[in-house]
């Protein structure tokens, strides 16, 4: 059985039980928050090791690297460019293009967020936005957390438009080899649909109730963006890096490479252009700082995220799974592409949509027989990201993003609480959906 | 040897309740790094100096944790800075004291005192370790004109 799940474990147990039994028990801890994700997850995917189910070999092979690289490519290339200020430049000249009119920049803080979440990650993103927004909310005397609410949205619904923009789309796109094309012309137009019908909302919200001073909007008015810019030899370099990087995405398919490839080697071209003509101790102390910038809770909780997959998918239990579902949707295609879309919003409102899509992912891949090829399960896959990317604005626990910008507000005196928070996001969540599943029966159904 | 050797036994305090308009008069005219603020029963509840009031003048997303990097594009005025302080001026300075970043007591051996020090660049209360009742102040200036005895 080298290499192999076995189908009695330790105990003689059925690996389909331990592997059950496992897989709920790591959501649950997960869910509980009382225990980092990361550590859950390795535990999980260690025990499904020391039970038997798997096997070390069949563990590693679970392992996404494509997905692995990509998140720690972008990671690096954004821990560089961050650093020259120009995502707080765009943010300062997008207020100044709006006159520094609270309505217009609740408008376009918005754009703005969505545009940098559909090409880096979401939680990057509002970190980056997040704090000029409350230096200019500050500066108009006007409350933040409209706009801090917006923000949120916007880095969800702008990370679904594209392969890297969220992390259930890295996941998707690794496993089913799609390319960064195919998620632009598969969700990108409804993306843009929905951010701007949000942006109308969030206008007759809150939007044309904001009104500054005049003094106010000129002291906005007065910010030098290009002041923001505190490196333009490291501007001119992020920004051809990440723009070849996404060309190379664009062209992946033809150059036969993978997504994950192409961004661990931008990001060794840019930490080699960052560090070029310093002395061996500053290389060291400056690529060492970068790698810190890493987000290893999530790529090791990746890893041990895959290894519990990769036991519940030995142990047979997702095929199960899979069937039970297509004998509930009676192997409709409208039917099941509806049902994932909605079960998979409503869940990643609640639950993390990261381990939730790593199960759905072999699930959906092992329908294939009943839709007659892996090649009729587009619709399930476009309706899998919808559902898990929107899904995440519904509650304040319902994405990474969320609870950094409610961690940041509450840091500065404008606390985004969870009920308050749910009353305004769970039904404009529920509009975006509706607005999917349109999408989706006119283009996919 | 002691922290109770080097302390200052009678240092400049101010009350909770009092206005942050009197915290800052002391601390700028008084030219002290920071000051304790005393609960009404003595113990101490934070401390307000320099670094708290540089905190206050400027944006709030530029003092917090993960806040902006940067605040060279800002063109504001010293009246817009005088704004953001007047606007607290009158509410108790209780509400802006900072914890203190270490706690000594009178018997804190001296080697720690300087230690603690030098980490934290502050100046540091001395408390009761039974009441918590702020018995002292130590600044590096006292502990380094001990140590070469200039006190």
């Amino acid at each position: 059985m080298h290499g192999e799940a076995t189908s009695s474990v330790v105990f003689g147990w059925s690996a389909l039980w331990a592997a059950s039994l496992i897989l709920v028990a790591t959501y649950a801890v997960i869910m509980s928050e009382k225990v980092n994700r990361a550590i859950v997850a390795l535990l999980g995917a260690g025990v499904m090791i020391l039970l038997g189910v798997l096997t070390q070999e069949a563990a590693i092979r679970g392992v996404d690297f494509n997905t692995i690289a990509l998140l720690v490519g972008m990671m690096i290339i954004v821990a560089v460019t961050r650093k020259c200020g120009v995502f707080q430049f765009v943010a300062i000249w997008s207020a100044k293009k709006v006159r520094a009119n609270p309505a217009g920049i609740l408008f376009m803080l918005q754009i703005v967020t969505a545009v940098f979440s559909a090409l880096l990650d979401n939680v990057t993103t509002v970190l980056l936005v997040v704090p000029v927004t409350m230096v200019i909310a500050e500066e108009l005397k006007i409350k933040a957390y409209p706009i801090l609410v917006a923000e949120i949205f916007a880095s969800n619904i702008g990370g679904t438009a594209t392969l890297i923009g969220d992390p259930p789309n890295i996941l998707i796109g690794s496993a089913v080899g799609l390319s960064f094309n195919d998620f632009v012309f598969a969700l990108a137009p409804v993306i843009v649909v929905i951010q701007l019908v949000t942006a109308g909302l969030f206008h007759l919200l809150w939007g044309r109730g904001l009104h500054a001073g005049l003094e106010d909007r000129a002291r906005v008015m007065q910010f030098n963006e290009k002041d923001a810019i505190t490196d333009t030899k490291l501007l001119k370099q992020s920004l051809g890096v990440l723009a070849l990087v996404i060309v190379g995405f664009i062209s992946a398919h033809q150059l036969h490479l993978e997504a994950g490839t192409i961004a661990l080697f931008g990001a060794a071209v840019l930490l080699l252009l960052y560090v070029f003509g310093r002395s061996a101790e500053e290389q060291a102390h400056e690529t060492h700082a970068i790698f810190n910038e890493v987000e290893w809770i999530t790529i090791f909780f990746f890893v041990g995220l895959f290894m519990v997959v990769a036991g519940v998918e030995h142990a047979g239990l997702l095929r199960i799974l899979a069937e039970k579902l297509v004998a509930a949707t009676g192997g409709d295609m409208k039917v099941t592409a509806l049902a994932v879309l909605w079960v998979s919003a409503i869940l990643s409102a609640v639950v993390d949509n990261i381990p939730f899509v790593a199960t759905m992912i072999p699930l959906i891949k092992s329908m294939a027989p009943t839709f007659g090829g892996p090649e009729n399960l587009m619709p399930l896959w476009w309706a899998l990201s919808l559902g898990a990317c929107l899904g995440g604005n519904g509650t304040l626990v319902g994405a990474s993003a969320n609870l950094t910008v409610a961690g940041l507000a509450e840091r500065a005196g404008h606390p985004i609480r969870f009920v308050p928070y749910l009353k305004i996001a769970f039904p404009m969540m529920l509009v975006s959906l509706v607005l999917a599943t349109i999408y989706m029966l006119w283009r996919y159904l | 040897m002691t922290c109770k050797s080097v302390m200052t036994v009678a240092p400049l305090t101010v009350n909770g309740d009092d206005a942050v308009r009197h915290a800052v008069d002391l601390v700028l005219t008084q030219q002290s790094l920071a000051i304790p603020v005393l609960e009404k029963d003595g113990k101490l509840c934070g401390m307000f100096g320099l670094h708290r009031l540089l905190e206050l003048v400027l944006p709030r997303a530029a003092s917090m944790d993960q806040g902006i990097g940067d605040l060279a594009f800002m063109r504001d005025r010293v009246q817009d800075l005088q704004a953001r302080l007047n606007h607290i001026a009158e509410r108790p300075v209780r509400d802006f004291a900072e914890p203190p970043a270490a706690v000594l007591h009178p018997d804190t051996p001296l080697v720690e005192t300087l230690f603690l020090l030098y980490k934290t660049r502050h100046v540091l209360p001395v408390t009761d370790k039974a009441s918590g009742k702020l018995v002292g102040t130590v600044s590096s200036w006292l502990v380094l004109r001990h140590i070469t005895g200039r006190s």
